[in-house]
C-alpha cells in the first residue's frame, strides 16, 4: 500500500506525479476523496483555533463589563422606580 | 502593576452617560466590543454556539476522513492468496520453533499432568482425608441436627449428640 497518511498524526502526504499517473481510476477516486477530506479537516482545525480564541476574548469581555458596571452603576429601571416613588412621596407628604 | 490597572475614576461620581455601543456598531471596520454585561453575555453565548458548531463540523470531517481512508486502503491493499497465507503461517511457526530452540523466546510452561478420569481425580484429591476439592460432596454443607442418617456419615463423622 502506498503511504499517503501518517496514522499517528493524520498528516496527509501527497503522492508524486508519477505515482499519481500509475493509479487506477478507482484508486485515483479514493485518493482524491481522501485529499479533499483531509483538506476540509485541516480547515476546521484552523476554524476551531480562531473560535476558541474568540470565546476566550468574549469571556474576558464579560469580566471587564461586569467590573465596569460595578464601578459605574447605570441608571437601571429599578433605580428609576425608586426615584419615581421618592418624587411621588415628596409631592404627597 | 495593580495601581496601573486601577481606574482613577472608580470612586468619582458618574456625571455623564457612559458611552455604549449597540451590537451592530462598527469601530474601524470591525465589530465593536460589547460595553454592557448583557451585550457581553450575548457575545459570549454566540461565540460558544459557533465553537460548538465548528466542533460538530470537525467531527463530521473526521468521519469523512476515516471513510476515505478505508476506501483508499481497500483500493490499494492487495488481498493475499490462500497459498501466500499458508506459506506465511508456516514460515512464522518455523521461526517460532527456531526461536524457542535457540532460547530467544522462553519455552512454554509445562502443563500439569491431567488426571485420567473423574474417579482418578476423586481418588487423588481424597487420598488422606475425606473432604477435598477433588469431587464428591467436598463442599456440601455439613449435616444438621434432625437430618436422618443411618449409621456413620459419608465422611466418617457422627452427628453431634442431641442436647437432652
Amino acid at each position: 500500500m502506498m503511504q499517503v497518511m501518517e496514522m499517528k498524526t493524520g498528516k496527509f502526504t501527497p503522492l508524486p506525479d508519477d505515482a499519481l499517473a500509475a493509479l487506477s481510476p478507482e484508486q485515483r477516486a479514493a485518493y482524491d476523496e481522501l485529499e479533499a477530506a483531509t483538506t476540509a479537516l485541516s480547515g476546521t482545525d484552523r476554524d476551531i483555533e480562531v473560535l476558541v480564541e474568540r470565546s476566550r476574548l468574549a469571556s474576558a469581555a464579560v469580566t471587564i463589563a461586569q467590573e465596569q458596571e460595578a464601578k459605574h452603576p447605570k441608571y437601571t429601571p429599578l433605580m428609576a422606580a425608586r426615584d419615581a416613588i421618592a418624587t411621588w412621596r415628596r409631592q404627597h407628604p | 502593576m495593580s495601581e496601573l490597572l486601577d481606574d482613577p475614576l472608580a470612586d468619582a461620581p458618574v456625571t455623564g452617560s457612559v458611552e455604549t455601543t449597540e451590537p451592530g456598531d462598527q469601530v474601524n471596520g470591525k465589530p465593536a466590543a460589547p460595553t454592557t454585561v448583557p451585550q457581553a453575555d450575548q457575545a459570549l453565548a454566540n461565540a460558544r454556539i459557533e465553537l460548538r458548531a465548528a466542533y460538530d463540523r470537525q467531527r463530521d470531517c473526521r468521519g469523512r476522513v476515516q471513510l476515505a481512508l478505508a476506501r483508499w486502503m481497500r483500493a490499494t491493499v492487495r488481498t493475499p492468496t490462500q497459498e501466500e497465507l499458508t506459506r506465511e503461517y508456516l514460515r512464522g511457526e518455523t521461526q517460532l520453533r527456531a526461536d524457542r530452540a535457540s532460547g530467544k523466546i522462553p519455552p512454554r510452561p509445562q502443563q500439569q499432568r491431567r488426571l485420567g478420569s473423574a474417579i482418578d481425580s476423586f481418588a487423588f484429591h481424597t487420598k488422606n482425608h475425606g473432604r477435598s476439592a477433588g469431587g464428591g460432596r467436598a463442599f456440601a454443607r455439613p449435616l444438621v441436627e434432625g437430618q436422618k442418617v443411618f449409621g456413620p456419615t459419608f465422611h466418617g463423622r457422627e452427628l453431634p449428640p442431641k442436647a437432652e
